[in-house]
């Protein structure tokens, strides 16, 4: 395993290179100034004058060709820096990242562990209780949470709370350890809307997986030994059923860390999501490359845990 | 015992996700003192309005449909003076409406984008704006109640030379900074020098470097401006806007980057209303009250909070709880017009909301681009648009076809003759011309025009119509569209290209671009401002330096002109030019749709007599109270 483990650390070099390449080049690409959008603003508002915009271009480091830029930022970053706002006086990537990815992480970890918490009990009756009215609803709910997309669950969630409760979650995040309650109040309803969606998919993925395992020889012989329901489904059936729900549940918190970016902005969730989102509008570069290389690197990290972990739970599983 | 391996590995997974949760948790930004808005209770039908002021008599209306309430919208703008007044009002009298302010509340308001710059110098855009009139003093300011009228902020009183060349401004003896030190003349000449230092951005204050010859200060209470030629007409006007901040000297010229100093607002040391408390970047700033504020009374909230917001149904959202108390601007706010007629409704009752002095709805032609490069062309499209259309079916039916300086003032002609420009004319089922075409059903936009358009087309080598491309912002999609339909009935067959804001602006500062849409307002209304900014090259609406001769030379004599009516005559005459040569900009509609939403509670604000940028000072409202 740990031979599997180093060369999958290995193959993440080649990775991030590609993913620094395609950013850097992506970010170059697309159309909009950000020296411009320095002096007029993402609305044109300002004016300026042609020595201010060049003076700003050299201040950005935007008056060198491409691949000086490209150099000098991945220098950068090899050394952990990973640069500075255009726009934000002595504003690191750095200290962005440790402000936001925590709230991020806790809105996703949040999501993944409610959805969880329903999913499975959900899809083991589903499957246990395969064509009956339960079943029928269960589905019809799982099948809405994967249709529906999770902007519009969080949509309908602001317009509910707030036409008929006459409440929103605070507009201000407070950090958990501080302000617990408030915090809470905040998270609760962006990590429903994820959690919505994730249910619906883990809870399908969890009646299909246990669907299988219920019609194999060893659940048959296990009830022709005499043994009660419940420990057939939980003792043999759930556990064998479980390594696809937990691979999928790892892959819908690294696709979580990466930014729940509409729902972060619908619910004023000051998250990575967001910080990315502003950072493209206002073309932020080094913002924009490093969230991303970072967010990157962070995907890599989670699924090779999840990879590792299903070994772990399942002996069957063994890395050349 | 296998089953149970596998079990507590499970718990340990489980165990670790929850760990990192916690870890996670830990290390999130921190948070300030969590303060909600007031309670939905406080919104209650007994909710008394104040028995004054007009945005109360709103209040107390029936609840009416949207677009009706768009025609309660504010007077037309009213314009610089021709020349900065003889002298000034003295602000040591504390106004009357002082005493009838209430105090407590937070007044919290959103925005689209977070602020950039708490250097008001170097800010260009209203999120910068709106902080700048809270943190900072400037040396004059509209009156806060009547709008029209310029009066002292940081200045006792000002007095003009009798040539005109100079204006002698004293400082007010009780203004104070933050830190306690008087603020004085050598204070607001080292201000103004800096808004006009060349090199450096100064998007909306590098304008006084066309008027200001040099400054004097012969003591600590006296500033004397020399200008370049006597009574610059804008400049009071321009001296106005909240971006004109007065800043320390013995804080910024003592600090180690006086450049960026200010832009970590933990360094700020100004003398306005509010002073900085926590800034969490891109999501929300705080200041609190100034309680040693050297106006008398003021200011009346505790706070100001200001949120960054991009999601409309939360914005709606939080308008309904009370969670936000005001926006300023539509488009500021991250709404479309659309968007803000949703807002209006879902307020009903409980929602005050203003129209501003008209702002243009503007198209740019690139015309260093084939086939634009033709006047003819450009003429065809110039002529082509259904301006009332645009106004009926986009800006609610409140606004004035594009002319080119804004309407109902002296610097444009009046509705009688601009009727009746090619483009501008619409006829009856007869036939027959009508001139009070605005809020009619029955006209249409005269045949004659559309066939000139096609003939125009014709003669520069499109008989049979051009491709070309239009794109604009998607909160301007209405605006497209009703362009692309009139562009179609003459043969102009144009591609719409909805893009973001920053690709809007890159392109057209490097051209690449036919036809483009782009939001944007004005700093005042005066011809200095419209033509340095639209029609002269180095303008920020003009970024295809298109250029005219005689427009450059009209600039610099009506500049210096004292008298309103020749400066409206030669304003005229540039009109006149601008209609037949087209240059790379031109309104398509003045619009008075770019509104602003305030909380019934919300008391004694007024909206701008003359632009959004000389009314955002938040010192004067209170917040009604239980």
């Amino acid at each position: 395993m740990t031979v599997y483990a180093l060369k999958r650390l290995f193959l993440f070099i080649p990775t991030l290179i590609i993913v620094s390449f395609v950013i850097f080049g992506v970010m170059r690409v697309i159309p909009g100034d950000p020296a411009l959008l320095v002096l007029v603003g993402d609305q044109g508002e300002g004016s300026y004058t042609q020595e201010e915009y060049d003076e700003v271009k050299k201040k950005l480091g935007l008056d060198k060709p491409l691949v000086h830029q490209y150099v000098n930022w991945i220098g950068r970053v090899l050394k952990l820096e990973f640069g500075s706002s255009f726009f934000y006086h002595n504003l690191t990537v750095a200290t962005e990242l440790k402000a936001r990815m925590p709230v991020t992480a806790q809105l996703a970890i949040m999501a993944v562990v409610i959805s969880f918490i329903i999913a499975v009990p959900l899809g083991v009756l589903s499957a246990v209780r395969q064509d009956t009215l339960f079943d029928y609803v269960s589905k019809a709910i799982t099948i809405s949470g994967v249709a529906m997309p999770t902007f519009w669950v969080g949509i309908l969630i602001v317009f509910f709370s707030a036409r008929f409760f006459d409440y929103l979650p605070p507009l201000r995040y407070a950090d958990l350890w501080e302000h617990p309650w408030h915090n809470l109040q905040q998270m609760i309803f962006p990590a429903l809307a994820l959690a919505f969606n994730n249910m619906a998919f883990t809870a399908r993925v969890t009646r299909s997986s246990m669907l299988e395992v219920l019609r194999e020889d060893y659940i048959r012989t296990a009830r022709s030994k005499g043994l009660v329901e419940m420990v057939v489904v939980f003792r043999h059936a759930l556990k064998n059923a479980f390594l696809p729900v937990i691979t999928v549940s790892a892959w819908q918190f690294s696709r979580l860390i990466g930014g729940a970016v509409i729902i972060e902005v619908i619910f004023q969730v000051p998250g990575v999501g967001r910080l990315l989102i502003e950072s493209v509008l206002r073309r932020d570069l080094d913002f924009v490359q490093s969230i991303i290389l970072v967010t990157a690197g962070l995907v890599l990290v989670v699924n090779l845990v999840t990879d590792l972990c299903y070994g772990w739970l399942n002996p069957r599983v063994r890395y050349a | 015992m296998p089953n149970h391996r596998w079990t507590a590995k499970l718990i340990l997974l489980c165990s670790a996700i929850f760990l990192l949760a916690a870890i996670a948790a830990c290390g999130g930004s921190e948070a300030p003192a969590a303060t909600e808005a007031p309670a939905k209770e406080s919104m209650s039908a007994d909710a008394k309005p104040e028995t004054e002021k007009m945005t109360e008599t709103k209040a107390e209306e029936p609840k009416k449909e949207a677009a009706e309430v768009y025609k309660e919208a504010t007077p037309v703008a009213a314009m610089a003076t021709a020349a900065p007044a003889a002298s000034g009002t003295d602000v040591s009298d504390v106004p009357d409406w002082v005493s009838r302010g209430q105090y407590g509340g937070i007044l919290t308001m959103n925005v689209n984008r977070d602020l950039r710059h708490w250097d008001a110098h170097q800010g260009c855009c209203n999120p910068e704006g709106s902080w700048a009139s809270v943190i900072y003093d400037s040396l004059v300011e509209k009156d806060p109640v009547d709008t029209s009228v310029t009066i002292c902020d940081l200045c006792l009183n000002w007095e003009t030379s009798q040539d005109g060349l100079s204006i002698t401004f004293k400082m007010h003896p009780n203004a104070k900074w933050w830190d306690g030190e008087p603020v004085t003349s050598g204070d607001a000449k080292y201000s103004i020098n800096r808004m006009m230092e060349t090199g450096k951005p100064r998007p909306r204050v590098g304008v006084f470097r066309n008027y200001i010859e040099s400054m004097d200060t012969p003591d600590a209470e006296t500033l004397v401006i020399n200008f370049q030629f006597p009574n610059p007409a804008a400049f009071m006007e321009f001296m106005a806007i909240g971006y004109t901040a007065i800043m320390p000297e013995h804080v910024l010229a003592n600090s180690p980057d006086p450049d960026n100093f200010f832009d970590e607002p933990e360094n700020l040391v100004a003398s306005g209303p509010f002073k900085f408390q926590s800034w969490d970047r891109g999501d929300n700033a705080t200041a609190i009250r100034n309680e040693d504020y050297w106006k008398e009374g003021r200011p009346f909230v505790d706070e100001v909070q200001a949120f960054v917001m991009n999601d409309v149904g939360r914005i709606i959202g939080a308008f309904e709880t009370e969670q936000l108390m005001k926006c300023f601007k539509t488009v500021s706010c991250g709404m479309s017009l659309k968007d803000f007629r949703a807002l209006i409704e879902a307020m009903g009752d409980n929602g005050v909301w203003h129209a501003p002095p008209p702002v243009p709805r503007s198209l740019n032609i690139n015309h260093t681009r084939e086939p634009f490069t033709d006047k003819r062309v450009r003429q065809a499209v110039y002529i082509a648009i259904d301006r009332k259309k645009a106004i009926d079916v986009v800006a609610l039916g409140e606004g004035v076809p594009g002319i080119p300086f804004p309407p109902d003032t002296f610097m444009s002609s009046p509705q009688e003759e601009w009727a009746t420009w090619p483009g501008f004319r619409y006829v009856d089922g007869n036939g027959e011309l009508v001139i009070d075409y605005l809020g009619r059903d029955d006209v249409v936009k005269d045949p004659a025009d559309i066939e000139m358009a096609k003939q125009l087309l014709a003669d520069a080598g499109f008989p049979n119509g051009l491709d070309t491309t239009l794109e604009g912002q998607p909160q301007l999609n209405e605006w497209m569209l009703s362009l692309q339909e009139d562009f179609a009935v003459v043969g102009i067959r144009a591609e719409l290209k909805p893009i973001d804001g920053a690709t809007n602006a890159g392109n057209l500062a490097s051209g690449k671009y036919n036809l483009a849409l782009f939001g944007h307002g004005l700093s005042i209304n005066d011809p200095d401002e419209m033509l340095t900014c639209c029609y002269m090259p180095g303008g920020p609406r003009n970024q295809m330096l298109w250029e005219n001769e005689r427009i450059n030379a009209i600039f610099e004599i009506q500049k210096k002109e004292t008298d309103q009516a020749k400066r409206g005559e030669m304003i005229h005459e540039v009109e006149g030019i601008l209609r037949d040569e087209i240059g790379s900009w031109f309104p398509i509609s003045w619009f008075k749709a770019a509104g602003m939403m305030l909380n019934k509670k919300v008391k004694n604000y007024y909206p701008p007599d003359g632009t959004i940028h000389q009314a955002m000072g938040q010192d004067h409202i209170w917040i009604e109270q239980q």
